[in-house]
């Protein structure tokens, strides 16, 4: 493995570490997604190229379609949830809990 | 929801499920993931209140991080091997990742949390829906990997899950949370299942899916959903004492009744292989979900629970909800324990 | 230890996840998710990828950026966390940038870094040469991209589908 993907898995481990950080904003978890989506498509273009198959460069680009859902979906959560309680803190929601 | 919508999301949720389990290639598998899960959203949303908007995000965040990274393990097996179809490769720590995540898709013990507050925010409709259908696709994942998977993690997570899902159901009045409860501890099940047969895992998947849809589409006869509103249920419609009766003993696994079946076929099955421990602690810890089982059985059918005299008249009316599937699903879920001795010879 | 380009883009491309993933107020997090984006572009450059160092650039950030930097202004706080702000990020940033610091200088004792990649090589352009005498260049990835409107054409109807269902969830849940 070259230091090139090692540092981009370590890219996307920390944005994971990220994600499950249960603090401050929706919106920057939804950030932290889209660095996933990102280290992952750099990753895989990457490798891809270093190894020349032709018959896979459409998976970067499958793959930003779907960040594209994810990101859009999860926009219209967060602006349904900024409708509702005016912030979009995560500690907001607790109305579910046991 | 109007038809359109309808038309649109309910085949996309079809269709991921199906996609996932027809594919041979991990981007495609991916993909059928990814469709069932953003279909899902609008469903559980069903008109929009904050209850099942907290629930729709909690579901989106969970899930979407959780199919990174079974994405990411998946890049790191095409970098170790260079294939995209599923074979065995013998690295263990992209099966750990990819097992991890799928763990967290399916809601099971060290991920479990999720489970009870997302099925408690949306309806009864919808509810059903993410505590079958969506556990279909990652299982089936799951039972296609299951060769190369890490088994102390498995039987770890396996065990943590039934007593987690007993444990946590406990304590609960509301009845879509002590179902999502009893989900874990099926899963759980399946998941220690899954080391040793991997078809008795599917055995365990039809038969839960089988007794969880009868059990919601009683629920949803009159549209309960607290303990209180249950044991109220015999002055409206007085048939379901008898009918609730049934699915709740089935899904505690009695021996008459269908769910104890599975149950028979997993521990006859740990046995063979010489693993007494765990089919000694897991049938112990199931008693904990039997006992809330009970409890309902107990509030519901076992009690009349006192009420005004207005109330007693309410089953003069004839019940407006008509469930086409209930009677079917009653009966499988009450009279299929004959089958179980063709299962152990198959094996 | 020979450093490259592509080396100190990763670098980089790390500094700024690590930027964003400690959670400061969004605004911030986007300018740094913007900034992350641009290096992942330049690694792809260097790897020989320049459509696909040209989609990440145009539909990553002129698109989907544009939409997050968009709702981020609408939920905008009187007064934005920075990194400064909170013991709780500038602890974290400290501590991610410490990590990097100390995961480099251990592989570059343990390991000599290969892979030398200079800019604008034409390395990875293919020469053809048809009947008739016309010689040219073609570039391996826009070719390995077009494959998606042949052999891939399934992938593309449920890759086309399943954003015309994007679109159709976003609105309805906001409806």
């Amino acid at each position: 493995m070259s230091s090139i993907s090692l540092n981009l898995i370590t890219a996307f481990t920390i944005s994971f570490l990220g994600a499950m950080i249960y603090r401050s904003h929706i919106m920057s978890s939804l950030l932290c997604l889209e660095g996933m989506m990102l280290s992952m498509f750099i990753l895989s273009s990457t490798i891809i190229l270093n190894l020349h198959y032709m018959s896979f460069f459409p998976m970067p680009m499958i793959l930003l379609v779907f960040a594209a859902c994810e990101a859009a979906i999860g926009l219209a959560l967060l602006v349904m949830i900024s409708n509702t309680y005016g912030l979009d803190y995560v500690q907001n929601l607790n109305l579910l809990q046991c | 929801m109007n038809l359109a919508t309808t038309l649109v999301i309910y085949p996309t949720l079809f269709m991921g499920t199906i996609i996932t389990l027809l594919s041979s290639h991990w981007l495609l598998m991916w993909i059928g993931l990814e469709m069932s899960m953003l279909a899902v959203i609008p469903i559980l949303m069903g008109k929009a209140n904050p209850r099942s908007t907290e629930a729709a995000t909690k579901y989106f965040m969970t899930q979407a991080t959780a199919s990174m990274a079974l994405l990411m393990s998946i890049l790191l097996t095409v970098m170790h091997s260079g294939q995209w179809t599923i074979i065995y490769t013998n690295n263990q720590t992209t099966s750990l990742i990819m097992t991890l995540a799928l763990l967290m898709k399916l809601g099971l013990a060290p991920f479990h949390f999720w489970v009870p507050e997302v099925t408690q925010g949306v309806c009864l409709k919808s509810g059903m829906i993410l505590l079958t259908w969506q556990k279909i696709a990652p299982l089936s994942i799951l039972f296609q990997i299951s060769p190369v998977i890490n088994q102390s993690l498995t039987l770890t997570s396996a065990i943590m899950s039934i007593l987690l899902g007993g444990w946590g159901g406990l304590n609960q009045t509301q009845l879509r949370k002590i179902l999502a409860y009893s989900s874990i501890a099926h899963m759980g099940w399946m998941l220690a299942a899954l080391i040793y047969n991997p078809s008795i895992m599917l055995f365990n998947l039809i038969i839960y899916i089988v007794l969880t849809l009868s059990m919601f589409l009683t629920l949803s006869i009159n549209n309960n959903s607290t303990t209180l509103s249950l044991s109220l249920a015999w002055s409206s419609s007085p048939l379901i004492i008898i009918i609730i009766l049934l699915p709740l003993l089935s899904l505690g696994g009695l021996p008459p009744l269908t769910g104890f079946s599975p149950k028979w076929v997993i521990i006859q099955e740990m046995v063979k292989n010489n693993n007494i421990i765990l089919p000694t602690f897991m049938s112990i810890t199931a008693l904990l979900s039997l006992y809330f089982y009970l409890q309902l059985t107990y509030s519901t059918s076992l009690t009349l629970f006192p009420s005004t005299n207005n109330t007693k008249t309410k089953w003069h009316f004839q019940p407006t909800k008509k469930i086409i599937a209930l009677p079917s699903l009653i009966t499988l879920s009450t009279l299929l324990i004959p089958l179980t001795p063709s299962m152990i010879i198959l094996n | 230890m020979i450093l490259n380009m592509v080396y100190i883009f990763s670098v980089l491309f790390i500094l700024g996840f690590i930027c964003f993933s400690v959670k400061p107020s969004p605004i911030y997090g986007g300018l740094s998710l913007v900034v992350s984006g641009g290096v992942g572009c330049g690694i792809i450059l260097v790897c020989g990828g320049s459509f696909l160092g040209l989609l990440v650039f145009l539909v990553y950030l002129g698109g989907m950026m544009v939409v997050f930097g968009y709702t981020a202004a609408m939920a905008m706080e009187r007064y934005p966390d920075t990194w400064l702000s909170s013991g709780v990020v500038w602890g974290s940033l400290i501590l991610g940038f410490v990590a990097e610091a100390l995961f480099l200088y251990a592989w570059a004792k343990l390991d000599d870094i290969e892979m030398v990649v200079e800019f604008y090589n034409m390395g990875s352009w293919v020469v053809y040469d048809v009947e008739g005498g016309s010689v040219g260049f073609f570039s391996e990835d826009p070719a390995g991209v077009a494959a998606i409107y042949s052999y891939n054409y399934w992938l593309m109807f449920v890759a086309g589908w399943s954003m015309f269902v994007g679109l159709f969830i976003a609105l309805e849940l906001t409806r």
